[in-house]
């Protein structure tokens, strides 16, 4: 049933048209007076130097004055608060003068006992035949129900401001708890190796998410020392997770036995009891043991196994540039017992051994990806280079990417400085 | 963009991947292989000739389809891999882990 049959039927013959006007005829107005003074709005008629000539009931209900209080002794400017004449002298007026009628002005009216009423004000002139102004009518519309919604609005939107304050606050905060977990799952600083200079960098692809790289270099005693680089598939706290079990497992596994295999064989044994089954975590990771062979000798002996990562970089005192391949090695986590790759090579003089994950050859540059080929050019450019110039330089190319970089980037260079710029007695371990 | 469609061979299904796997789009690929229905003894081959970018993502996919078919009993193989993602198979030794078919599968030979 529509709303629509509830009312009587329209009337559709001039018999019925009848009907109904005698119908409502006793619930109309009696004269256009009582129109006039009980009106929804007020209204008020002055002459043109503002003189209150006629006000209606309703108005002076609104104001609480009786009429002979106002007719013929108050002008209309008198009823307006202190900015509200302000505002009626200074444009108003004028511009009813100007324009012969204004329209839909927001006041305030001030009652006899004080109070701001707010209203709409509309005023029109009204001229005689031969066109000379003499009178102004105006009505006065009641806007405490407009005044209410415009406060409402401010009120929502200084809560959205507020709101969004707080959102601020909190995407702040979760960079800061981003950027305290982030640096928990690197070294504060890497410990001074003698006889090695060293050098790291970190690009953190997003402060909204917990990269997955890493990177240690710690002391094993006896003048040994490990260092490691390793990359968790996997971005946010679900990796952060298996970066931070990754680092600290290489790191106890290395004090217990720190064969390179051996090692990357315990974080696999590891990863692989934990992450087993449809969501697969792993890591590729260099793990790599430093030996200074003794006090006459300025280089190191270096064992270096690799799990599924990307080659690391030699920069040779001779300015030549090499891959140091652990070829054969698999990924971290997926298989019982993978294949591990495990080479030897030794740092000279001069020589500086850089490790780094595939952000930086993954890299999207307008010719495409950046590459292994590049990398080894430019790593020959730079060779030889020490292990600090050799990180700048690479941060460098890092910053150059700009929004083509979209991962994360580790970066450890381990370098034996040049035999020139080093006294060769003073690197006993 | 990823696209893939699903082919059925007495030897298993072949699944034909063409587009990009990466963060975006290995959700959806997941979904595929889950709804794949893989035999013991079969080997579920995927296709990779249209694969245009393959990231860390993709390789976690591609290591949930090789537990998905473990599961089953089943085998999984990488066909015609593009040179771009063969290279990043060889880094992380998953040429090692997958077998992987140069050209169309001829019978259905075991790893």
């Amino acid at each position: 049933m529509s709303p629509e049959r509830a009312h009587p039927p329209p009337a559709t013959t001039p018999d019925a048209l009848e009907q109904q006007a005698a119908a409502v005829a006793p619930l109309l107005e009696d004269s256009p007076e009582d129109l006039y003074e009980n009106a929804p709005c007020g209204y008020l008629s002055t002459l043109m130097n503002g003189t209150l000539a006629k006000v209606n009931g309703t108005l002076l209900s609104w104001l609480g004055y009786h009429r002979e209080e106002l007719v013929g002794r108050r002008r209309f400017a008198d009823l307006l608060t202190i900015g509200g004449k302000l505002y009626h002298e200074t444009h108003f007026a004028p511009l009813l003068q100007m324009q012969g009628e204004v329209h839909g002005i927001a006041m305030e009216l001030k009652a006899k006992d004080g109070a701001r009423l707010p209203v709409l004000v509309t005023s029109v002139v009204k001229t005689d035949a031969a066109g000379e102004p003499k009178l102004i009518r105006t009505t006065v519309t009641d806007a405490r129900g407009r005044r209410a919604y415009e406060q409402e609005l401010l009120r929502a939107r200084r809560a959205a401001e507020e709101a969004h304050r707080e959102a601020e606050r909190s995407r702040e905060h979760l960079h800061e708890v981003v950027a305290v977990l982030q640096r928990s799952l690197l070294p504060p600083s890497l410990p001074p190796v003698p006889g090695l200079e060293t050098a790291a960098h970190y690009h953190t692809a997003s402060p909204d998410h917990l990269g997955g790289d890493f990177y240690d270099l710690f002391s094993l005693g006896g003048g040994r020392w490990a260092f490691c680089l390793g990359d968790v598939c996997g971005k946010g706290p679900e990796a952060a997770a298996v970066t931070s079990l990754a680092r600290y497992t290489l790191r106890a596994a290395a004090m217990n036995d720190a064969d390179p295999e051996a090692v990357l064989q315990t974080l696999n044994s590891v990863l692989y009891e934990r992450y087993a089954g449809d969501d697969p975590r792993y890591c590729t990771v260099v793990f790599g043991l430093l030996e200074a062979p003794g006090p006459d000798d300025a280089g190191f002996d270096i064992t270096l196994a690799g799990g599924g990562h990307p080659p690391a970089l030699l920069l040779r005192d001779d300015g030549t540039a090499d891959f140091v391949h652990t070829p054969g090695g698999v990924l971290i986590g997926i298989l019982p017992r993978p294949p591990l790759a495990v080479i030897h090579t030794r740092l000279e003089p001069g020589d500086t051994l850089v490790l780094y994950t595939d952000g930086l050859t993954e890299a999207r540059t307008p010719t495409g990806r950046y590459g292994d080929e590049r990398l080894l050019a430019h790593a020959a450019d730079l060779a030889p280079s020490g292990a600090e110039p050799t990180v700048k330089a690479l941060t460098d190319l890092l910053e150059s990417f700009g929004a083509g970089l979209d991962d994360d980037t580790a970066i450890l260079a381990l370098g034996v400085p040049a035999r020139a710029h080093e006294n060769p007695t003073s690197s006993p371990c | 963009m990823l696209k893939t469609s699903t082919r059925h061979t007495p030897a298993g299904p072949v699944l034909d991947v063409r587009g990009d796997l990466d963060f975006h789009t290995v959700p959806e690929f997941r979904k595929t292989l889950e709804g794949l229905s893989l035999l013991p003894g079969q080997r579920l081959v995927l296709h990779l000739a249209g694969l245009q970018f393959c990231d860390s993502s993709g390789i976690t996919a591609f290591l949930v389809a090789r537990n998905l078919a473990a599961t089953a009993g089943a085998d999984v193989a990488l066909a015609e891999v593009p040179d771009t993602t063969l290279r990043v198979l060889r880094i992380v030794g998953l040429d090692q882990v997958f077998a992987i078919e140069p050209a169309e599968r001829a019978g259905a030979d075991s790893a």
